[in-house]
């Protein structure tokens, strides 16, 4: 079985923004990750970014996602909400395995 | 990305809008269209640079290569379309730049939609009154009639040296712009000091020892004191002022702007003593209001105008006498209305129209660039005609050729926009320099995030409209290879005519209105003005009351003065200098003549020959009549006026009681403003009653500017009671009061500039790859016996009727458009022939240069050599 894949940084900052989300019982979906990414890195993201990194974790199979009933307030559009997969988990592990691993042992001076 | 997606996320954006609707509509909306504006473009930005990457396939990469490699071979076109794009985006985003935070930016102020300013007026002169302010009394009615509505006031800064206040030595005596505001100023505003705020006490201080409260900008906070956060406590004083400090009790957010046409450097708390509105209409507070939940700005108009009929008294005697004579009947008369102005429309009345005017104008610039551009390619589409025959031959599809259309664009744009960027950066410097000073935007003028994506934007659209004709004619063309796909349209191009006459009619919309301007600016530098500019304006202040009207205390500084060594002559005027306003004074006109466009002028000994007014009969009154008030001297325009068809020169008049005989006749002078001549009355200081606004005038020895550091020593020997209030050389004065005048005269001047540039640019770059493509033809006719003079005259010739149809539209256009700039023009119509003559006669040696430099070199070819080509 190949290791699981090592993700970018922004990728697993998204992903953990997913599974926070959906853990507090919220739909995790554009509006609701964007604005838990920002509150917790207090880091200035581009919505556009946001939006492109979800469509490209539901590709690589590492989010999956589902649709809700469409609603006015939305202008009668459906929302499209995210749910962390296995293979997520796996990879935020193995990322978070590797840089502790580097991390070992070395001391940074100054 | 896929559709679907970008509908999920339209979805979301709405359901956000319409949460935050609940702030504020509008502010909702831009935040929507903004986000949506920001997420595409990203998505769009990704996608090339994927594609550029060779993500999407190589064949687009191998594209680039071969669109560089294009390029490389035709550096006329390549230069020729990157300097239009440069020079249009440059100039269109250091326009946006500046309007951005006039026109786009939402108010830097809590649910803006919901405040407004409060304008109370009388119903029965409705239209026919300018803006009225509140009184104190006013606020304090409104305030206990309509508890809910939370109302603020502030005496707003006003410009001009009566607004600012130099700081102490502790903060290296700086000037500073201030404004005066009530406690509940920021509430209404919703604005949260980032570092302390007012004490509740800061508005109850009674004493004129106690230290005033002031919140400082975030500007000045950076700029005198450092960004130092132990900032608040400190105490600092006015170098003029002494016994005047000021405690710095907080520091203001950095978005903050004063909801006023002036920025402000300072808020003082508005204390008892100077109250905003005084105890009457004694100073003229701006009042604001936050309307309610569920109550519309006309339920509080009623009811503001319910409680103003319930309460129409003055309670300040002085004012309730002043109010019973003719003149304050008119001017105190109890409001009885409102209008309830949305700020931001108050923020915009004034230089909204200005802005917008300069965008459309910005936008038309760039239409003309993309306009250019559109006709190069498409020029540069016969040469490239065999390429696309021999990608179509091997099975490219549409899609393919309109990449490889737009990858020969996109280079261009991308590398004409950063050229366009970089170059807006010192452009916005000059743009900054000129703007007047009451042009006040909502946040800093900067090439910022929104101003890149602005460009960005820009280049995008750009790229994707010019690519379209180009694209549609490279895919109507048949798919020969071998024939005479590239010589059968070798004549320019109908298309390209039609370009062409586009451009020169947009060029001669701009360059119209360009000449106007600056033609108008042009008129007024070269008017008299009526008196010598090279004198240096000391503008003074008197802490005492002077004894015999200020004669006295004046003599005594103009004597010290005058014993500076390198002094050549000092005088005093007693008017408001260069300050665009007019004072009477104590002059009586002749009966039947009244002292209409007149200002009157109380002058020292001295002053006449500091200012050497222009005399055109009699003689300057000399020192001893100055002194005893015996004599005057008045300018052409009142000497007319007065005494129509009679000599003036002998003639008398009274001021407070004693008689004055008029002794000479000076030129018109513009000490009002340099573009507004008034008569003047200049009258002996000893007819004054009081002093008003001093200004010392001060000349050097043999040209050199005057000692202004022994100057000022030697006003403040004379003692404390006089000190200098600010320092300005003439010119310096002069030039502060046509700043509008040169800022529209720089904009609209760059416009017409840019605009010939392009045109010049575009024509050159579109005969030159003409000419190119005929090089055989023309090597035939030269070999035939063709002169060079008939080529040049063939190439030229074949643009000249493009060139005069668009001469003929842009006129046409002009004609209509001017209109909008009678206001800003001096003493000269918009439809002045020779400034007409002057745009018409531009545009022609633009376009003639650009079709004749390139057939001039074209008609250079040996006729053997032209012969081989092909």
């Amino acid at each position: 079985m190949a290791p699981p894949e090592l993700l970018g940084e922004f990728e697993q900052l998204v992903i953990l923004a997913v599974l926070r989300t959906s853990q507090d019982d919220r739909q995790a979906y554009g509006i609701t990750v964007y604005d838990e990414l920002v509150a917790r890195t207090g880091r200035r993201v581009a919505r556009g970014a946001v939006y492109m990194t979800l469509d490209r974790l539901e590709k690589k199979g590492l989010l999956t996602s589902y649709v809700t009933a469409p609603t006015a307030n939305r202008g009668g559009r459906a929302r499209r909400c995210y749910r962390g997969t296995r293979t997520a988990t796996a990879a935020l592990r193995a990322s978070r395995t590797a840089l502790q691993r580097l991390w070992e042992g070395l001391e940074l001076g100054g | 990305m896929d559709p679907t997606i970008l509908q999920d996320i339209a979805g979301d954006l709405e359901e956000e809008r319409r949460r935050r609707a609940a702030a504020g509509s509008t502010a909702a909306r831009v935040w929507f269209w903004r986000t949506w504006l920001g997420i595409r473009l990203y998505v769009a930005w990704q996608g090339l640079t994927d594609a550029i990457r060779g993500a999407r396939g190589p064949r687009l990469h191998g594209e680039w290569r071969t669109t560089l490699r294009f390029l490389r071979a035709s550096p006329v076109y390549a230069l020729a379309g990157m300097a239009v794009i440069a020079l249009s985006t440059g100039l269109s985003t250091t326009v946006f730049a500046v309007v951005d935070g006039v026109l786009l930016t939402s108010l830097p102020f809590d649910r803006p939609d919901q405040l407004v300013l409060i304008r109370p007026g009388h119903r029965e002169r409705a239209g026919r009154e300018g803006a009225l302010a509140a009184s104190g009394n006013d606020l304090a009615m409104w305030r206990a009639a309509l508890p809910d509505v939370p109302l603020g006031a502030a005496n707003m800064p006003f410009g001009g040296p009566g607004g600012r206040m130099p700081l102490g030595p502790e903060v290296n005596a700086i000037q500073v712009q201030t404004a005066v505001v009530d406690g509940e100023f920021l509430h209404v505003l919703g604005v949260q000091p980032i570092l302390g705020g007012f004490p509740e006490s800061a508005f109850r201080v009674t004493s004129r020892d106690t230290p005033r409260s002031a919140l400082l900008s975030h500007a000045l906070w950076q700029t005198a004191f450092g960004g130092d956060p132990h900032v608040v406590g400190r105490i600092i004083t006015v170098t003029e002022q002494p016994r005047v400090a000021f405690e710095i009790d907080g520091v203001l957010p950095k978005s903050f702007v004063v909801p006023s046409r002036m920025d402000a450097d300072m808020l003082l708390a508005a204390t008892p003593l100077v109250q905003p509105g005084g105890v009457a209409r004694r100073s003229f507070p701006q009042v604001f209001a936050r309307l309610p939940r569920g109550q519309s700005a006309a339920v509080v108009r009623q009811r503001l105008e319910a409680a103003m009929a319930a309460a129409p008294v003055l309670s300040d005697p002085a004012m309730a006498a002043f109010a019973a004579t003719p003149v304050g009947r008119q001017q105190l008369a109890p409001y009885n209305t409102v209008t309830l102005v949305p700020l931001r429309d108050f923020l915009t009345e004034w230089q909204g129209p200005i802005a917008l005017a300069v965008f459309v104008t910005a936008l038309l610039l760039l239409a003309l660039g993309g306009v250019n551009v559109s006709g190069l390619v498409a020029a540069r589409g016969q040469r490239r005609a065999r390429a696309v025959a021999i990608r179509r031959a091997l099975g490219a599809g549409t899609w393919a050729i309109i990449r490889f259309v737009f990858a020969e664009v996109a280079v261009l744009v991308i590398a004409g926009t950063a050229a366009g960027f970089a170059l807006a950066r010192p452009m916005l410097s000059v743009t900054v320099a000129l703007l007047p000073t009451n042009f006040h935007p909502m946040k800093a003028i900067a090439i910022d995030w929104r101003v890149a994506e602005f460009a960005a934007l820009c280049a995008l659209v750009g790229a994707v409209l010019v690519t379209v004709a180009p694209a549609r004619r490279a895919l109507r063309r048949p798919v020969v290879l071998q024939g005479d796909v590239v010589t059968a349209t070798r004549r320019l191009s109908r298309g390209s005519r039609v370009n062409v006459a586009i451009q020169v009619a947009i060029a001669t919309t701009l360059a119209v209105g360009g000449s106007l301007l600056v033609g108008s600016l042009v008129r007024l530098w070269q008017q008299p003005l009526g008196f010598d500019r090279s004198a240096t304006a000391v503008s003074l202040r008197l802490r005492r009351a002077p004894s015999a009207g200020g004669r006295e205390d004046i003599s005594a500084v103009l004597d010290r003065v005058r014993r500076v060594p390198g002094v050549d002559a000092a005088g005093v005027m007693d008017a408001m200098l260069l300050q665009q306003a007019m004072q009477g004074g104590a002059v009586d006109s002749p009966p039947g003549r009244p002292k209409n466009d007149m200002v009157d002028m109380p002058v020292t000994p001295g002053f006449f020959d500091v200012t050497r007014p222009v005399l055109l009969a009699g003689r300057f009154p000399t020192a001893a009549e100055l002194e005893a008030g015996t004599a005057l001297l008045v300018s052409d325009s009142v000497a007319r006026e007065f005494w129509p068809g009679a000599p003036a020169v002998g003639q008398t008049l009274t001021a407070n009681g004693a008689t004055l005989t008029v002794v000479g006749v000076a030129e018109e002078a513009r000490y009002m403003s340099w573009d507004y001549s008034v008569g003047v009355i200049y009258e002996p200081y000893a007819t004054l009653g009081s002093t008003r606004s001093p200004n010392l005038l001060v000349r050097g020895r043999n040209g050199a500017n005057p000692p202004i550091g022994d100057v000022l020593a030697a006003i403040g020997s004379a003692g404390s009671w006089v000190t200098a209030a600010r320092v300005d050389p003439l010119n310096d004065l002069l030039a502060a009061t046509i700043r509008e005048r040169r800022f529209d005269a720089w904009f609209f001047g760059t416009f017409a500039g840019g605009g010939l540039a392009i045109v010049l640019t575009g024509l050159l770059g579109l005969v030159a790859m003409t000419a190119a493509e005929r090089t055989r033809e023309v090597g035939v006719r030269m070999a035939l016996g063709a002169t060079r003079e008939r080529v040049v005259g063939l190439l030229v010739g074949e643009t000249a009727n493009a060139v005069a149809a668009g001469l003929a539209v842009g006129g046409l256009v002009a004609a209509w458009a001017v209109r909008y700039l009678k206001s800003s023009m001096y003493e000269m119509g918009v439809y002045d022939p020779r400034l007409w003559m002057l745009a018409a006669l531009a545009l022609v040696i633009a376009a003639g240069l650009g079709a004749f430099i390139p057939a001039t070199r074209a008609s250079r070819i040996d006729a053997v050599t032209a012969l081989r080509e092909d």
